[in-house]
Protein backbone atom coordinates (compact mmCIF):
# COMPACT_ATOMS: atom_id res chain seq x y z
CA UNK A 1 0.00 0.00 0.00
CA UNK A 2 1.14 3.47 -0.76
CA UNK A 3 2.13 5.35 2.03
CA UNK A 4 0.27 8.40 0.55
CA UNK A 5 -2.68 6.33 0.03
CA UNK A 6 -5.76 8.13 1.90
CA UNK A 7 -7.16 5.93 4.70
CA UNK A 8 -9.83 6.77 6.66
CA UNK A 9 -9.71 6.61 10.28
CA UNK A 10 -12.88 7.08 12.41
CA UNK A 11 -13.16 10.04 15.15
CA UNK A 12 -14.94 9.34 18.02
CA UNK A 13 -16.26 11.75 21.17
CA UNK A 14 -16.78 8.64 23.00
CA UNK A 15 -15.33 4.69 24.37
CA UNK A 16 -15.49 3.05 20.66
CA UNK A 17 -14.93 -0.90 20.88
CA UNK A 18 -11.62 -0.73 19.85
CA UNK A 19 -10.35 0.42 22.81
CA UNK A 20 -13.45 -0.83 25.33
CA UNK A 21 -12.51 -3.15 28.35
CA UNK A 22 -14.05 -6.71 26.49
CA UNK A 23 -10.45 -6.16 24.14
CA UNK A 24 -7.76 -6.95 27.30
CA UNK A 25 -7.24 -10.37 28.58
CA UNK A 26 -8.04 -10.35 32.28
CA UNK A 27 -4.50 -10.39 33.51
CA UNK A 28 -3.31 -7.46 31.65
CA UNK A 29 -3.72 -5.26 34.47
CA UNK A 30 -3.95 -7.99 37.27
CA UNK A 31 -0.89 -6.75 39.63
CA UNK A 32 0.35 -3.83 37.87
CA UNK A 33 0.74 -0.57 39.72
CA UNK A 34 -0.97 2.62 38.68
CA UNK A 35 -0.84 6.28 39.65
CA UNK A 36 -3.06 8.68 38.40
CA UNK A 37 -2.65 12.34 39.10
CA UNK A 38 -5.85 14.78 38.99
CA UNK A 39 -8.62 11.61 40.05
CA UNK A 40 -10.71 13.40 42.00
CA UNK A 41 -12.52 14.45 38.75
CA UNK A 42 -12.44 14.77 34.88
CA UNK A 43 -10.43 12.49 32.68
CA UNK A 44 -8.29 11.94 35.81
CA UNK A 45 -10.58 10.12 37.74
CA UNK A 46 -12.56 8.18 34.56
CA UNK A 47 -9.02 7.26 34.19
CA UNK A 48 -8.33 5.47 37.76
CA UNK A 49 -11.73 3.91 37.45
CA UNK A 50 -11.48 2.05 34.18
CA UNK A 51 -7.85 0.94 35.62
CA UNK A 52 -9.25 -0.64 38.32
CA UNK A 53 -12.25 -1.80 36.47
CA UNK A 54 -8.95 -3.94 34.48
CA UNK A 55 -8.06 -4.93 37.74
CA UNK A 56 -5.12 -2.51 38.38
CA UNK A 57 -3.87 -1.46 41.96
CA UNK A 58 -4.69 2.26 41.26
CA UNK A 59 -3.30 4.95 43.11
CA UNK A 60 -5.48 8.03 43.04
CA UNK A 61 -3.75 11.12 43.42
CA UNK A 62 -5.06 14.74 43.79
CA UNK A 63 -4.45 17.50 45.89
CA UNK A 64 -8.33 17.52 46.42
CA UNK A 65 -8.43 14.46 48.84
CA UNK A 66 -11.87 13.97 49.72
CA UNK A 67 -12.78 14.57 45.90
CA UNK A 68 -10.19 11.61 45.49
CA UNK A 69 -11.81 9.74 48.24
CA UNK A 70 -15.09 9.79 46.76
CA UNK A 71 -13.60 8.64 43.33
CA UNK A 72 -11.60 5.74 45.18
CA UNK A 73 -15.24 4.70 46.99
CA UNK A 74 -16.20 4.42 43.13
CA UNK A 75 -13.93 2.24 42.38
CA UNK A 76 -14.88 -0.24 45.39
CA UNK A 77 -16.93 -2.24 42.97
CA UNK A 78 -14.27 -3.42 40.98
CA UNK A 79 -12.92 -5.12 44.25
CA UNK A 80 -8.92 -4.30 43.33
CA UNK A 81 -6.91 -2.75 45.60
CA UNK A 82 -6.68 1.22 45.48
CA UNK A 83 -4.66 3.96 47.57
CA UNK A 84 -5.81 7.40 48.22
CA UNK A 85 -2.80 10.12 48.35
CA UNK A 86 -3.48 13.79 48.36
CA UNK A 87 -0.52 15.14 46.18
CA UNK A 88 -0.17 18.62 44.91
CA UNK A 89 1.76 17.95 41.77
CA UNK A 90 3.64 21.59 41.73
CA UNK A 91 5.20 20.71 44.98
CA UNK A 92 8.25 18.16 44.37
CA UNK A 93 8.43 17.25 48.08
CA UNK A 94 4.92 15.94 48.23
CA UNK A 95 4.91 14.43 44.44
CA UNK A 96 8.19 12.68 46.00
CA UNK A 97 5.40 11.62 49.03
CA UNK A 98 3.23 10.15 46.28
CA UNK A 99 6.10 7.74 44.58
CA UNK A 100 7.32 6.32 48.11
CA UNK A 101 3.46 6.06 49.22
CA UNK A 102 3.20 4.11 46.36
CA UNK A 103 6.27 1.88 45.99
CA UNK A 104 5.57 1.32 49.87
CA UNK A 105 2.09 -0.04 49.46
CA UNK A 106 1.90 -1.32 45.90
CA UNK A 107 5.53 -1.91 44.80
CA UNK A 108 7.14 0.25 41.72
CA UNK A 109 5.05 1.97 39.14
CA UNK A 110 4.24 0.13 35.96
CA UNK A 111 2.24 2.53 34.90
CA UNK A 112 1.53 6.50 35.39
CA UNK A 113 -1.39 8.59 34.13
CA UNK A 114 -0.48 12.49 34.45
CA UNK A 115 -4.17 14.00 34.24
CA UNK A 116 -3.84 16.57 37.03
CA UNK A 117 -4.01 20.10 35.37
CA UNK A 118 -6.78 22.79 34.17
CA UNK A 119 -6.80 25.47 31.57
CA UNK A 120 -6.79 29.30 31.76
CA UNK A 121 -7.41 31.54 29.36
CA UNK A 122 -5.96 35.46 30.07
CA UNK A 123 -4.86 38.10 28.07
CA UNK A 124 -1.02 37.99 28.38
CA UNK A 125 -0.90 41.85 28.86
CA UNK A 126 -2.73 41.92 31.96
CA UNK A 127 -1.82 38.03 33.41
CA UNK A 128 0.13 37.59 36.71
CA UNK A 129 2.71 35.73 37.16
CA UNK A 130 1.32 33.69 40.04
CA UNK A 131 -1.40 32.40 37.76
CA UNK A 132 1.06 32.26 34.66
CA UNK A 133 3.43 30.08 36.13
CA UNK A 134 1.03 28.05 38.88
CA UNK A 135 -0.52 26.76 35.45
CA UNK A 136 2.46 25.90 34.05
CA UNK A 137 3.77 24.42 37.28
CA UNK A 138 0.92 22.46 37.52
CA UNK A 139 0.46 21.34 33.85
CA UNK A 140 3.81 20.61 32.56
CA UNK A 141 6.62 20.52 36.00
CA UNK A 142 4.32 18.52 37.86
CA UNK A 143 4.35 15.26 35.84
CA UNK A 144 8.05 15.72 34.86
CA UNK A 145 8.73 15.74 38.21
CA UNK A 146 6.95 12.51 38.98
CA UNK A 147 8.66 10.71 35.95
CA UNK A 148 12.25 11.79 37.03
CA UNK A 149 11.42 9.81 39.92
CA UNK A 150 9.96 7.01 38.62
CA UNK A 151 12.21 6.73 35.51
CA UNK A 152 14.91 4.92 36.66
CA UNK A 153 13.03 2.17 38.42
CA UNK A 154 11.20 1.61 34.89
CA UNK A 155 14.52 1.39 32.52
CA UNK A 156 15.91 -0.52 35.00
CA UNK A 157 12.85 -3.58 34.97
CA UNK A 158 12.34 -2.36 31.39
CA UNK A 159 9.07 -2.03 31.44
CA UNK A 160 6.78 1.15 31.69
CA UNK A 161 3.54 3.42 30.54
CA UNK A 162 4.11 6.89 30.85
CA UNK A 163 0.58 8.45 29.64
CA UNK A 164 0.60 12.33 29.39
CA UNK A 165 -2.86 13.93 29.24
CA UNK A 166 -1.73 16.87 26.88
CA UNK A 167 -4.15 18.57 24.06
CA UNK A 168 -4.35 19.71 20.39
CA UNK A 169 -3.78 23.07 21.46
CA UNK A 170 -6.23 24.36 19.32
CA UNK A 171 -10.31 24.95 19.26
CA UNK A 172 -10.73 24.71 15.31
CA UNK A 173 -11.62 20.83 14.55
CA UNK A 174 -11.36 21.92 10.93
CA UNK A 175 -7.63 22.51 11.12
CA UNK A 176 -5.87 18.50 10.25
CA UNK A 177 -3.93 17.68 13.24
CA UNK A 178 -1.09 15.22 13.49
CA UNK A 179 1.78 14.70 15.70
CA UNK A 180 3.95 17.15 13.60
CA UNK A 181 0.95 19.91 13.95
CA UNK A 182 0.15 19.44 17.38
CA UNK A 183 1.19 21.72 20.27
CA UNK A 184 2.68 24.41 17.39
CA UNK A 185 -1.10 26.23 16.94
CA UNK A 186 -1.05 30.28 18.00
CA UNK A 187 -4.41 30.90 20.08
CA UNK A 188 -4.84 34.37 21.78
CA UNK A 189 -5.70 34.28 24.90
CA UNK A 190 -4.27 31.02 25.92
CA UNK A 191 -0.23 31.37 26.27
CA UNK A 192 0.40 29.52 29.31
CA UNK A 193 -1.77 26.79 28.51
CA UNK A 194 -0.40 26.49 25.05
CA UNK A 195 3.15 26.55 26.30
CA UNK A 196 2.45 23.47 29.24
CA UNK A 197 0.99 21.50 26.85
CA UNK A 198 3.08 21.99 23.65
CA UNK A 199 6.28 21.28 26.41
CA UNK A 200 4.29 18.05 27.14
CA UNK A 201 4.31 17.41 23.95
CA UNK A 202 8.15 17.99 22.91
CA UNK A 203 8.62 16.12 26.21
CA UNK A 204 7.32 13.34 25.47
CA UNK A 205 9.31 13.46 22.15
CA UNK A 206 12.46 14.05 23.44
CA UNK A 207 11.76 11.64 26.47
CA UNK A 208 11.58 8.90 24.21
CA UNK A 209 14.62 9.48 21.92
CA UNK A 210 15.92 8.45 25.04
CA UNK A 211 14.14 5.51 25.68
CA UNK A 212 14.81 4.02 22.47
CA UNK A 213 16.84 1.25 23.38
CA UNK A 214 14.20 0.50 26.37
CA UNK A 215 10.56 -0.62 26.54
CA UNK A 216 9.56 2.29 28.30
CA UNK A 217 7.30 4.09 26.36
CA UNK A 218 5.60 7.80 26.86
CA UNK A 219 2.63 8.96 25.15
CA UNK A 220 1.32 12.40 25.25
CA UNK A 221 -2.36 12.47 24.89
CA UNK A 222 -4.78 14.98 23.12
CA UNK A 223 -8.08 13.62 25.31
CA UNK A 224 -10.55 15.25 22.68
CA UNK A 225 -12.67 18.30 23.84
CA UNK A 226 -14.05 16.99 26.98
CA UNK A 227 -16.47 19.48 28.53
CA UNK A 228 -16.45 19.99 32.13
CA UNK A 229 -12.79 20.43 32.24
CA UNK A 230 -11.71 22.63 34.94
CA UNK A 231 -10.74 26.47 33.70
CA UNK A 232 -9.34 28.53 35.58
CA UNK A 233 -11.42 28.44 38.44
CA UNK A 234 -9.55 25.68 40.56
CA UNK A 235 -6.48 26.43 42.61
CA UNK A 236 -5.43 29.83 40.55
CA UNK A 237 -8.85 31.90 40.55
CA UNK A 238 -8.51 34.52 37.85
CA UNK A 239 -12.28 34.07 35.99
CA UNK A 240 -13.46 37.31 37.62
CA UNK A 241 -10.24 39.25 36.97
CA UNK A 242 -10.41 38.81 33.67
CA UNK A 243 -13.56 38.91 33.40
CA UNK A 244 -12.94 42.28 34.90
CA UNK A 245 -10.00 43.65 32.96
CA UNK A 246 -10.45 41.98 29.79
CA UNK A 247 -14.22 41.11 29.17
CA UNK A 248 -13.54 40.55 25.70
CA UNK A 249 -11.36 36.87 26.99
CA UNK A 250 -14.36 34.90 28.33
CA UNK A 251 -16.26 36.51 25.44
CA UNK A 252 -14.09 34.98 22.86
CA UNK A 253 -13.40 31.53 24.39
CA UNK A 254 -16.84 30.91 25.62
CA UNK A 255 -18.31 30.75 22.24
CA UNK A 256 -15.18 28.48 21.35
CA UNK A 257 -16.19 26.06 23.58
CA UNK A 258 -19.60 26.36 22.61
CA UNK A 259 -18.80 25.38 19.39
CA UNK A 260 -16.65 22.81 19.63
CA UNK A 261 -16.64 18.82 19.63
CA UNK A 262 -17.31 17.72 23.07
CA UNK A 263 -16.20 14.65 24.01
CA UNK A 264 -16.64 12.15 27.07
CA UNK A 265 -14.10 11.51 30.01
CA UNK A 266 -13.92 7.93 29.08
CA UNK A 267 -12.56 8.40 25.56
CA UNK A 268 -9.28 9.53 26.70
CA UNK A 269 -9.57 7.19 29.77
CA UNK A 270 -9.91 4.10 28.13
CA UNK A 271 -7.45 5.64 25.30
CA UNK A 272 -5.39 5.62 28.12
CA UNK A 273 -6.00 1.87 28.52
CA UNK A 274 -5.17 0.64 25.65
CA UNK A 275 -1.78 2.44 25.57
CA UNK A 276 -0.85 0.83 28.42
CA UNK A 277 -1.75 -2.66 27.34
CA UNK A 278 1.17 -3.50 25.45
CA UNK A 279 -1.11 -3.82 22.00
CA UNK A 280 0.99 -0.19 20.96
CA UNK A 281 4.33 -1.91 21.07
CA UNK A 282 7.02 -1.10 18.68
CA UNK A 283 6.65 -3.18 15.76
CA UNK A 284 9.86 -2.54 14.07
CA UNK A 285 12.80 -4.43 15.73
CA UNK B 1 6.07 2.12 17.29
CA UNK B 2 7.28 4.37 20.33
CA UNK B 3 5.91 6.83 22.27
CA UNK B 4 4.47 9.79 20.33
CA UNK B 5 1.54 12.00 20.15
CA UNK B 6 -2.03 10.82 20.33
CA UNK B 7 -5.26 12.13 19.03
CA UNK B 8 -7.61 9.91 21.74
CA UNK B 9 -10.54 10.90 19.01
CA UNK B 10 -8.79 8.90 16.41
CA UNK B 11 -9.54 5.28 16.42
CA UNK B 12 -6.15 4.40 18.02
CA UNK B 13 -6.03 0.78 16.94
CA UNK B 14 -6.91 1.79 13.30
CA UNK B 15 -3.73 4.30 12.92
CA UNK B 16 -1.68 1.95 14.75
CA UNK B 17 -2.35 -0.71 11.90
CA UNK B 18 -1.58 2.29 9.38
CA UNK B 19 1.61 3.40 11.44
CA UNK B 20 2.74 -0.23 11.09
CA UNK B 21 2.06 -0.22 7.25
CA UNK B 22 3.85 3.26 6.64
CA UNK B 23 7.30 2.13 9.18
CA UNK B 24 6.92 -1.21 7.16
CA UNK B 25 7.20 0.47 4.32
CA UNK B 26 9.72 2.76 5.61
CA UNK B 27 12.24 0.29 6.93
CA UNK B 28 12.44 -1.75 3.53
CA UNK B 29 13.33 1.35 1.85
CA UNK B 30 16.15 2.02 4.69
CA UNK B 31 17.28 -1.92 4.02
CA UNK B 32 17.80 -1.17 0.31
CA UNK B 33 19.90 1.95 1.48
CA UNK B 34 21.98 -0.29 3.49
CA UNK B 35 22.88 -3.07 1.28
CA UNK B 36 23.54 -0.62 -1.68
CA UNK B 37 25.25 1.83 0.74
CA UNK B 38 26.94 -0.68 3.05
CA UNK B 39 26.07 1.71 6.02
CA UNK B 40 24.76 0.18 8.68
CA UNK B 41 25.11 3.16 10.98
CA UNK B 42 23.29 5.89 8.16
CA UNK B 43 20.46 3.09 8.28
CA UNK B 44 20.20 3.30 11.96
CA UNK B 45 20.01 6.96 12.20
CA UNK B 46 17.52 7.23 9.52
CA UNK B 47 14.03 8.32 10.72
Amino acid sequence: MSSSAKIEIPVYTDVYPGIAASNYDPNTFKGKVVVVTGAGSGIGKETALAFSEMGAKVVFSDWREDACRQAAEEAKKFGNPTLVHRCDVTKLAETEELVNATVKKFGEVDVAVFAAGYGMFDKFAISREKDWWGLIETNLKGPTDFTRLVLPSMIKRNTGKLIYISSRVSFSLEIPVNYKQAGVMDHAFSTAYSISKAGLIRFVGCLQKELEDTDVQAFAVHPGEVGGTQLADVKYVTKDYVQKEAPEVPETIGKLLDSILNCHTRLPAWTSVYLASGKVSNPVP
Amino acid sequence: MKGKYIDATQDQPAIIERIKEVEEKEMYVMKVLQFTTGKEKLYRKLP
